[in-house]
């Protein structure tokens, strides 16, 4: 009993001095206001008057050319002839769409879509550039991204051999051989077709099917043997080919 | 004149550290009034665009301010642009606002679309004219920089495997799981800013990334006001539109824009 008499006798006197410490702070904080109420309103003031100049500012009554009273003959005939504008852009802006097949290619999230004039025929995973920089020494480096923009389908082949450039064989530590030695071609790896985009870029199959939807390419696309065989047939050299 | 005076007399009684203080306070004043004053400089300024182009004068009817032609003069303005930006052969941002659509587009073709979850803009495009929208907003601007909070081009370094048994024990691993949040902002011309946040913000992570991100934009903000400031210069207003969407399609419209790229908005 005395034990817990003691408790509460301290817990009193702590909450006397806690109520002594906050009463102390209020005085102290009142006569700091009272002596500095000059300064202080000052302050406050400079903030206030910015603050009430931007709501102001943004009252500013509008501008520009008012609406004069027109007869209903002029207005129509004014609607008729900007439809008739717009009507004229629109067919300037769905000419520049292709009509026959085109590829999209979204290099950021590997899916292609294969279009029809505006009708979305297939859309499916592809794999695109690895973004990476194999550096060999100081002197010689490849940058293996896929391009970006507007592309031709230069050329299109079927069972395609792939002749190897002189990184595939740096990278899995192999010397490079010469230029036409047997080493440098492979077959079968490349799937069954394979479209050209210029500049040794290419569409085409791969034996690494688990890694679509994922960049690990040098710089060409990978699409699945089912997905190729529908964009070689769809496409044909000249149709367009997007990448994003 | 003598409650002046006796300002004054007070005035030149005071400690020093008070004449420091007060001081201190104008000049601060000051300085908040001409950020508090800038958005009029830019509304007098896209004025000036109207009023200075005689021939687009010549060629606005007063007639397309009536309500029933409002949309159709946007809509014209807006085909105007995007057929100009299809002279351009890089891949091109199309901001529709009105169907809260973005786009890109290259010479002509919409090749990606994302629908916006939700747009914030400043006032000063509420209060803007028609005239004004129209002389600003019928051609391309450009974009004079980018910046984002996740990498353009996320290049890795290899270096070139000393044999076979090298390669082997450093193959690599393809891993697209590592993403940073996407918040991205675009500078383009009369001085708008195009903020884009992702969508979802689920993550510690993610919520950080935008308090940062913010906090850059304000750093770069206070920077250069307190430096027009000092150089007696006009605050210089950015007037901006936040846009969010989904964090995939943040990434495509980011990597595919080229660095000196062109930006329609239909509002």
């Amino acid at each position: 009993m005395e034990f817990l008499d003691y408790i509460i006798l301290k817990l009193k006197e702590n909450c006397l001095k806690v109520r002594g410490i906050f009463r102390r702070t209020i005085q102290f904080t009142i006569h700091f206001l009272k002596s500095n109420i000059i300064v202080l309103s000052a302050a406050a003031l400079f903030l206030i008057v910015p603050l009430l100049i931007r709501v102001v500012v943004w009252q500013r009554p509008k501008t520009g050319f008012n609406v004069t009273l027109v007869n209903n003959k002029k207005l129509i005939s004014a609607q008729q002839k900007i439809e008739r504008e717009i009507s004229r852009l629109n067919r300037k802006l769905i000419a520049k769409r292709p009509k026959s097949y085109y590829l999209v290619i979204n290099s950021a999230s590997n899916e292609f879509s294969l279009f029809k004039g505006d009708k979305m025929i297939k859309k499916d995973k592809c794999s695109t550039g690895s973004y990476i920089l194999l550096k060999n020494g100081e002197q010689q480096q490849w940058m293996f991204k896929t391009p970006k923009g507007e592309f031709r389908i230069q050329g299109k082949t079927t069972s395609p051999v792939w002749k190897k450039p002189d990184w595939a064989f740096v990278e899995e530590g192999l010397s490079v051989p010469s230029a036409n030695h047997y080493t440098r071609f492979d077959y079968g790896v490349l799937g069954d077709y394979a479209l050209s985009l210029g500049h040794g870029y290419l569409i085409h199959g791969t034996l690494y099917q688990r890694f679509l939807g994922l960049p690990v390419t040098h710089g060409c696309i990978r699409l699945s043997d089912e997905n190729l065989e529908l964009v070689y047939r769809s496409l044909q050299a000249g149709s367009k080919v997007y990448i994003y | 004149m003598q409650k002046i005076k006796k300002i004054g007399k007070l005035i030149y009684k005071l400690n020093w550290k008070f004449k420091v203080f007060y001081l201190f306070l104008t000049v601060f004043f000051v300085f908040l009034i001409n950020i508090a004053i800038a958005p009029l400089h830019k509304m007098q300024e896209f004025e000036g665009l109207v009023n200075s182009d005689s021939l687009f004068l010549e060629k606005y009817d007063s007639i397309y301010n009536h309500p029933e032609m409002r949309l159709l003069v946007k809509e014209k303005a807006f085909k105007e642009a995007l057929l100009k930006l299809a002279e351009s052969d890089s891949i091109q941002l199309v901001i529709n606002l009105s169907d809260s659509t973005v786009n890109l587009s290259i010479k002509g073709v919409m090749i990606h679309q994302t629908k916006i979850r939700s747009i914030g803009s400043d006032k000063i495009f509420d209060e803007m004219p028609l005239i004004q929208e129209v002389k600003m907003f019928s051609k391309p601007l450009s974009v004079y920089s980018q910046y984002a909070t996740f990498e353009k081009e996320p290049v890795v370094v290899r270096h070139a495997p000393k044999d076979t048994l090298d390669a082997a024990l450093n193959a690599w691993q393809p891993d697209t799981l590592i993403q940073n949040p996407a918040f991205m902002i675009l500078s383009v011309g009369y001085g708008i800013n195009l903020i884009f946040e992702q969508e979802d913000n689920p993550v510690f992570q993610d919520k950080w990334q935008k308090f940062n991100f913010y906090n850059r934009l304000r750093f770069i903000n206070s920077i250069r006001a307190v430096s027009n400031f000092v150089r007696l210069k006009k605050h210089d207003y950015h007037p901006a539109i936040t846009i969010k969407m989904p964090v995939d399609d943040l990434r495509a419209i980011y990597r595919a824009l080229p660095n000196n790229t062109f930006i329609v908005i239909n509002f």
